[in-house]
């Protein structure tokens, strides 16, 4: 029965229907081929997003959207140029720290690469040309789902189930994280070295330093407050996420004062309609995972793969070819959705920490939303700046290969990942 | 028959606009449980189902609006270089299948809610079949956009492979 579904799935999808109606299209004729009763639809596709946790993608995407409108784009780049001053690739490096200070209230990729692309990229091409410097901001984007909080792993934790935390799996960002933000603020360096670019920006100066911390505190006092809040337990994470909204109304409203009404209905409609996007993946996942449960589907695949091989290294490298293959392909929420529950038990079979195999997971999809031909930052750097894909894909080849250094590492050395959500309870 | 969906369906992505605005603004009571059990030391019973509520609202009345621009994740690397008229063909049956599959949501949630009808939710005294409002008004909403797509293939948003994702 398991087959079947999935060739349906697999030959509704080539052919172009979308994914969560190919998704229900096949659940529905495995139900019906199985024999059971239809009925047992439409709890299953309500059940299925009736679901607390699962409120915090939409508020977290709302409480971003409110923060870009409420102009924080330009006092994180103000405090990026204090912090820089003037080195080699200097505007580059301000383009990525901008990166990591959004990915601190996003969390998603795409609002990233958007607000990025349109702020940034006019000042880093008189610098660096159009290629370089999307590829710079395609980069910085991609640390939105991984620096907490993040929309990709409120998806992988709701799939997961309960061995795994949205808390826990935000702290197992924080390390590869920083490594990775520091590892691509090395490569604007580097490649600025190799390529002569000009220096480029103003000295440092301690005292323009302190005016733009002053004037950015309140922007990073929502990550500290909302995420710290989560950890220490003080609140859940949909909790936490709509004191991010209603501190980014208040932001925008009365301290930055960029933030108008009529702004409202259009960051509600977008988060809304995102959110039905991912929603209804799960909705119409839900039944076909059903079935793929009542046909005992997650332990046959739990046999074969201990069939190739008993090595929970080995077993990883596996999981990251295949979603190497698979985000190459497939949007990643579609991954989680479809992969997470089939791959996860089986990980856990495996002995492998659960954030552990959760971080790498979420990684190697991020990933793939850089890689062509389906990677949907590199669309919508595209579509925005106007760079050519070819273009923008070869200049975002260093910082992808960083990104595998960093999957790499985090493989080999599981305490990268697993260190800091040990230490805060997790 | 053209004129008179494009109509209908203007109307009721108008109503569904409205309504997923109200749904996801109503999320926010979530942080009035914060405030009220810190501040006050209580709690509102209510809010956790009412955000819920507003929640499964928002998915599924939204999801109509996402057919109409075209934003559901597809694949189109295979039917995108098929020639015009077995792409538009291809098109239009996938369509009709989905639209089927809605109906049916439609139809079977129907029954569900009816079922169900004399269940009360937790907190408020109401009856919980209204959860499934949104499946029934969400699945209907979509069949119509996508019998539309598949009468007149020229609403067919572009695929949507390119498509804009937390």
């Amino acid at each position: 029965m398991s087959l079947i579904v999935v060739i349906t799935f697999l030959v509704l999808a080539f052919l172009g229907m979308p994914l969560a109606f190919a998704l229900g299209v096949s659940a529905l004729g495995g139900l019906w081929l199985s024999g059971f009763d239809l009925m047992v639809l439409p709890p299953r596709i309500m059940n299925a997003v009736n679901s607390f946790p699962l409120m915090s993608i939409p508020l977290f995407m709302v409480a971003g959207e409110l923060m870009l409108k409420g102009g924080i784009m330009e006092r994180l780049v103000d405090l990026a140029n204090a912090f820089i001053g003037r080195v080699r690739g200097g505007l580059a490096q301000v383009a990525i720290i901008s990166g990591a200070g959004l990915a601190s209230v996003s969390g998603a990729a795409v609002a990233d690469a958007s607000a990025l692309s349109s702020t940034l990229v006019p000042s880093l091409r008189k610098q660096y040309g159009l290629g370089f410097s999307t590829g710079i901001v395609a980069a910085a984007a991609n640390l939105g789902p991984i620096i907490p909080p993040s929309g990709a792993m409120i998806v992988y934790a709701f799939m997961a189930g309960s061995s795994v935390s949205v808390g826990g799996m935000f702290m197992s960002g924080v390390v590869p994280g920083v490594i990775l933000f520091l590892s691509f603020m090395f490569l604007c360096w580097f490649i600025s070295w190799k390529r002569d670019y000009p220096l480029a920006g103003d000295p440092i100066s301690l005292s323009a330093i302190l005016r733009e911390l002053r004037r950015s505190f309140l922007v990073f006092l929502m990550p500290v407050v909302v995420i710290g809040g989560i950890v220490a337990g003080a609140f859940t994470p949909t909790e936490g996420a709509a004191i991010g909204v209603c501190y980014a109304l208040l932001l925008g409203f009365f301290v930055t004062r960029k933030l108008r009404l009529a702004d409202l209905p259009e960051v509600l409609l977008t988060a809304a309609k995102t959110s039905a996007l991912v929603g209804a993946m799960i909705a119409f996942a839900s039944t076909v995972t059903f079935l793929f449960t009542i046909d005992l589907l997650p332990m046959h695949l739990a046999g074969m793969m201990e069939g190739i091989t008993e090595s929970p290294f080995l077993f990883l490298c596996l999981i990251a070819l295949m979603l190497l293959v698979v985000g190459m392909f497939l949007e990643s929420n579609a991954a989680y959705i479809m992969l997470v529950p089939l791959f996860h038990p089986i990980a856990l079979n495996y002995g492998i920490d659960p954030l552990h195999f959760g971080f790498l997971f979420v990684l190697n999809l991020v990933i793939g939303m850089l890689t062509p031909p389906v990677g949907v930052v590199l669309f919508v750097v595209c579509g925005i700046t106007g760079v050519k894909m070819g273009e923008l894909v070869r200049e975002s080849w260093p910082f992808i290969a960083a990104m595998y250094g960093v999957l790499l590492l985090c493989m080999l050395f599981p305490s990268v990942v697993t260190w800091l959500p040990e230490r805060l309870g997790y | 028959m053209d004129r008179f969906l494009t109509s209908l369906l203007a109307r009721a992505d108008q109503g569904a606009r409205f309504l997923v605005m109200l749904g996801a603004a109503a999320m926010v009571v979530v942080s009035a449980q914060v405030a009220m059990r810190y501040l006050f030391n209580g709690s509102f019973d209510w809010a956790d189902e009412v955000s819920r509520l507003a929640f499964v609202a928002t998915i599924f009345l939204a999801i109509p609006l996402g057919i109409r621009d075209g934003t559901h994740v597809g694949i189109d690397l295979l039917v995108s270089r098929l020639p015009e008229g077995l792409r538009v063909g291809i098109a239009r049956l996938m369509s009709l299948l989905a639209a089927g599959m809605m109906l049916v949501v439609f139809w079977t949630a129907i029954v569900v809610a009816v079922t169900t009808w004399s269940e009360r939710l937790g907190s408020i005294n109401l009856t919980s079949s209204v959860f499934f409002l949104p499946v029934i008004l969400g699945a209907l909403h979509s069949a119509l956009h996508l019998v539309h797509m598949a009468i007149a293939p020229g609403t067919v948003a572009k695929s949507t492979s390119e498509e804009v994702r937390p």
